[in-house]
């Protein structure tokens, strides 16, 4: 299938069905047969059900609470031994409703960080950036690259808690403890350079709430990624860690976002089309073995990307305001650590009166309950970690 | 493989001599504000009131910056537990009712080598049933009200109830908060609180 007519979200506006396409940035209407017809159509609508029966088939249930796993999340898991055959996810335990429409925009943007409070600047970014377009908002260029050195740096942090979580899974405890370490060290120093360790109320519509020195948060990401490399040239060499996860949950679905889909060879990066990153050269990172292992790749090449994108971001910095051309039919979008998220808006009386987002923990949940299938019970917790699946960003936003 | 060891001898001991000592770092915003002029400040959540501000709401998003600074204190926290207990082990089942995800890795972070809640005897178990502590996180959800009152029920006594988050106990911006569910021994505001602020109040909740 080719990846650039993949359908990756739809909306209702009216009595019409609008769709998301990759490589599009606008909208465009389609049929609600098409849509349907999707074979991943029901991880649109956050449903992940795949029950199976036969002899000697029963159900296995872990979840929704318990330990090893970061979320409230349920899996049944339908299986005659160890050997998973098929898996139902119910992400609903923890389904929150977040009213956004009809809100006080600031109240909006609070709310919108707090959709997934670990990618929380992508989602602030992606909420500021969209308004500004509606609204013909410009910001000094200045902003723009701040934005970008946060949300990289995010990205960057994601990376290597996800890496860590691989590692502990993996019985790889020291390497583990050396990146959860790192992380903080990380945490602390964007707590210290811009308040907030989680980057809560920085971001506002049409510029920033605090601002930051870039250098000082430059310096400290380039120390990271060294010592980063470390850690991950250790475990290229680890036997025991490299045979634990290669060929485990191998999934190749041009469906599934960000790195997951990346490991599986589609060079398909949002940030190309991203109007914030449009003088930014940089190459998408690929992997083919679609498995934990190339997964685990995709995230060590990202992290050494996004500390060139943020020393290419500062050099190249425009003393002109940034306000790029809005499009017909926009659909925005941001490359959050997990995958683009893509998101439609309608405003009135200048307040929003119409969202639609699509995260990409939707598609990513069901590109794991696929690859998980002819796994055993025990590899559930690193395929599960290397999807970089957030069941908050899972939420209802009215 | 002589990589690890040598690795971790060159870092030495990264480990924070907290609470013996001074806590070297805070998130500032995460801390309860305090005033710094007299204007009038701004709260979307309306968490101040007569220039206090109330840690079951403050969200630690700063909005109030013009008028409020963070105090960086570690006392974002209250306890309604006297007696102390479990003072030489203490073990904790978080449960996530409905958070953004910041709560959870909070949390989890005080067992990372910076903090190492295992040397105060503070551990995290896979089952309610093992645990001394419910750490209660995120906005009420009603599937998790089952999961929750289940997880109270299973509990071996004595037990403390822990409210955890902005958002469990008022349900921050977002929603509703968890207060008329359980009755709490420990509340620890901040959204999401700082993980000094998280060991501080574990351990003042166990009179340590």
């Amino acid at each position: 299938m080719n990846s650039n007519q993949i359908i990756s979200g739809f909306f209702k506006k009216g009595q019409d069905y609008f769709c998301i396409r990759d490589n599009s940035r606008s909208f465009e209407p389609c049929p609600i047969e098409e849509i349907k017809n999707l074979d991943y159509f029901h991880a649109l609508e956050k449903e992940y059900k795949h029950n199976a029966t036969g002899e000697n088939v029963f159900r296995f249930n872990y979840g929704p609470s318990t330990g090893g796993m970061v979320e409230t999340v349920d899996f049944k898991i339908y299986t005659y031994g160890e050997r998973i055959l098929s898996v139902d996810i119910l992400p609903e335990f923890k389904r929150r409703e977040i009213k956004i429409t009809h809100e006080k925009l600031d109240n909006a943007l609070l709310k919108m960080e707090r959709l997934n409070g670990f990618h929380s600047f992508s989602y602030s970014t992606l909420l500021c950036s969209s308004l500004e377009r509606l609204e013909g908002i410009g910001i000094p260029d200045d902003v723009r690259v701040k934005r970008i050195l946060l949300m990289e740096t995010e990205r960057i942090i994601s990376h290597i808690f996800k890496t860590a979580r691989l590692c502990e899974a993996a019985s790889q405890n020291i390497a583990s403890y050396q990146l959860l370490a790192l992380r903080e060290k990380m945490m602390r120093s964007v707590a210290e350079i811009t308040g907030h360790r989680y980057m809560f109320g920085i971001n506002k519509i049409g510029g920033l709430y605090r601002d930051f020195e870039p250098s000082r948060l430059i310096q400290m990401v380039k120390e990271a990624v060294r010592e980063y490399s470390q850690i991950r040239d250790g475990l290229y060499v680890s036997r025991i860690f490299i045979d634990r996860i290669e060929n485990t949950c191998k999934i190749s679905v041009p469906f599934s976002r960000g790195p997951t889909m990346r490991a599986s060879g589609y060079a398909y990066d949002y940030r190309k089309m991203d109007p914030y990153y449009a003088d930014l050269d940089f190459s998408i990172v690929t992997e083919n073995g679609s498995d934990s292992l190339a997964r685990f790749q995709v995230f060590a090449g990202e992290i050494k990307t996004s500390l060139e994108i943020m020393e290419r971001a500062i050099e190249q910095k425009n003393a002109d305001d940034f306000m790029p051309e809005p499009l017909e039919n926009e659909i925005f979008g941001v490359e959050t650590p997990s995958g683009d998220a893509r998101m439609f808006l309608e405003m009135e009386d200048n307040k929003i009166s119409n969202i639609y987002l699509r995260t990409p923990s939707m598609l990513n949940l069901e590109a794991f309950a696929r690859g998980i299938c002819g796994n055993v019970k025990t590899d559930i917790p690193f395929a599960y970690e290397s999807f970089g699946i957030w069941i908050s960003e899972l939420g209802e936003l009215l | 493989m002589k990589l690890w060891p040598i690795n971790s001898l060159r870092k030495g001991i990264l480990t924070t001599k907290f609470p013996m000592g001074k806590n070297e770092t805070i998130s500032p915003w995460s801390t309860l504000p305090v005033r710094r002029n007299d204007s009038e400040p701004y709260c979307p959540v309306n968490a101040i009131n007569m220039g206090k501000v109330s840690l079951e709401k403050c969200i630690s998003c700063g909005r109030c910056m013009e008028s409020m600074e963070p105090s960086l204190r570690l006392d974002n926290f209250e306890k309604f537990r006297e007696k102390p207990l479990l003072k030489r082990s203490f073990k904790i089942f978080p449960i996530d009712s409905g958070t953004c995800g910041a709560c959870n890795t909070e949390l989890f972070s005080i067992g990372n080598p910076y903090y190492d809640a295992t040397r105060l005897g503070i551990f995290f178990v896979n089952t309610p049933k093992q645990a001394d502590a419910l750490a209660i996180m995120g906005v009420y959800g009603e599937e998790m009200e089952s999961v929750i009152k289940k997880a109270v029920e299973v509990m071996a006594q004595p037990a403390v109830i822990i409210l955890f988050g902005a958002c469990a106990l008022s349900g921050g911006i977002i929603g509703r908060g968890l207060r008329d569910l359980v009755d709490p021994d420990l509340i620890i505001g901040g959204c999401p609180p700082d993980p000094f602020v998280i060991l501080n109040a574990l351990e003042k909740v166990r009179g340590r």
